[in-house]
C-alpha cells in the first residue's frame, strides 16, 4: 500500500497504539507496520477540517455583524433546513443537526481528493457503508423514539392489515437494501470520477484533466445532496404519524 | 421606514423537480441492491444450514421486493401529480 504523507505521520505517531488496539480486538491489519490505511487517515484529515470549521463559526458568532464563515454555515443550515421542512415535516429541525454534519463530512470527502497529495476517503467502499450505516441506525432510532417500538413496527405492516404478514419481511428487506443502495451510488459514483480523471491524466495531463474534474466537482455536489435528501426522506418516513 | 428586501424563494415547481429527481435516482438502484442482498443473504444461510438452495430463494424474493418497491414509488408519482 502506498501511503500519502498524512498517512504516513499518522502511522508514525500512533501506528503502535493502534496495532495494539487491533490486536486486543483479535483484528489483524493486512500492514502491521502501518496500521492505519489512507483512507481513515482521510477520515481523521476531513473531521479536523470540519472541526476548525465549525470552531471559527462559533468563536465569531455576532448578532449584529456576522462574518463569513458564519454567513456560509447559516446558508447551509437553511438549506439543509428547507429541505428538511419539505420532506420530513414541521418537526425537521432536531434532525438538522445531523443532517448538516452528514452532508459536510460527505462533500468535503468528496472533494478532498481533488487536492493532490491527498484521496477521497468516500472512494474506498467502507467510508460511503459508514455513512449508510450511520444513517440507517440514526433514522430507525428517531423512528422509534417518536412512534414506540410498537408504533414504529406498525410502519412495516402496511395500510392493509391481512397483507401485514406479507408487507413486514418485503419491509424489513428493502430498509436492509436502503444500505446497499446509498453505499453503492456514493461509492460507485466517487470511484468512477477519481477513475476517469486519473486516467485522462495519464493520457492528457495537459489542460482536458481539469474537465474531468470540474465533472467530478459536480457529481461530489449531485450525490451529497442525493445521500442529504433520501436521509431526509427516510426520517420523514421513520418518523411520520400513523393515523 | 425602509422594508429589508426579501429573498427570493425557488419556484417550487423547480424545487419539486429537483426533489423528484433526487428521489427517483434511488429507483435504479434499489431492484440491484435487493437483489444482491438476498443473494448474499441467501448464501450466509446456506453456509449456516449446509443447503444449497437459499441463496435462489433470496435472490428471487430480493427481485420482488426490489419490483414492489419500484411500483410503489410509481404510484407515489402518480398521486403527487
Amino acid at each position: 500500500m502506498e501511503q500519502l504523507a498524512f498517512t504516513q505521520f499518522l502511522n508514525h505517531l500512533f501506528g503502535g497504539p493502534v496495532l495494539g488496539l487491533l490486536q486486543a480486538l483479535h483484528i489483524h491489519p493486512d500492514y502491521p507496520a502501518h496500521p492505519i490505511s489512507n483512507s481513515f487517515a482521510m477520515e481523521v484529515l476531513v473531521f479536523l477540517l470540519l472541526m476548525v470549521f465549525f470552531l471559527a463559526a462559533r468563536m465569531r458568532l455576532s448578532v449584529d455583524s456576522p462574518g463569513a464563515v458564519q454567513h456560509v454555515v447559516e446558508g447551509i443550515e437553511g438549506f439543509i433546513g428547507d429541505m428538511g421542512d419539505e420532506l420530513i415535516g414541521h418537526h425537521y429541525k432536531q434532525y438538522v443537526p445531523y443532517l448538516v454534519v452528514l452532508g459536510l463530512f460527505i462533500l468535503v470527502g468528496n472533494l478532498i481528493g481533488l487536492v493532490p497529495g491527498l484521496e477521497s476517503p468516500t472512494a474506498v467502499k467502507i467510508v460511503p457503508l459508514g455513512c449508510a450505516l450511520a444513517t440507517w441506525f440514526y433514522y430507525h432510532y428517531q423512528g422509534i423514539r417518536r412512534n414506540g417500538v410498537l408504533g414504529y413496527l406498525k410502519h412495516f405492516m402496511g395500510p392493509v392489515w391481512w397483507l401485514a404478514w406479507l408487507m413486514f419481511p418485503i419491509e424489513i428487506f428493502s430498509h436492509l437494501a436502503r444500505v446497499l443502495s446509498l453505499t453503492i451510488r456514493l461509492y460507485a459514483n466517487m470511484f468512477a470520477g477519481e477513475m476517469v480523471t486519473l486516467v485522462f491524466f495519464s493520457l492528457i495531463p495537459l489542460f482536458v484533466p481539469i474537465i474531468f474534474m470540474g465533472l467530478h466537482i459536480g457529481v461530489a455536489v449531485v450525490q451529497t445532496y442525493i445521500f442529504v435528501l433520501l436521509a431526509c426522506v427516510y426520517l420523514g418516513e421513520a418518523t411520520a404519524h400513523e393515523h | 421606514m425602509p422594508q429589508e428586501p426579501k429573498e427570493a424563494p425557488k419556484p417550487p415547481n423547480e424545487q419539486k423537480f429537483i426533489t423528484s429527481a433526487a428521489r427517483y435516482s434511488e429507483i435504479g438502484f434499489i431492484i440491484p441492491a435487493a437483489v444482491i442482498l438476498g443473494f448474499f443473504l441467501g448464501k450466509l444461510m446456506d453456509y449456516w444450514l449446509h443447503t444449497h438452495w437459499i441463496y435462489l430463494a433470496g435472490l428471487i424474493f430480493g427481485a420482488v421486493v426490489g419490483f414492489v418497491q419500484m411500483i410503489r414509488m410509481a404510484l407515489a408519482s402518480m398521486k403527487d401529480k
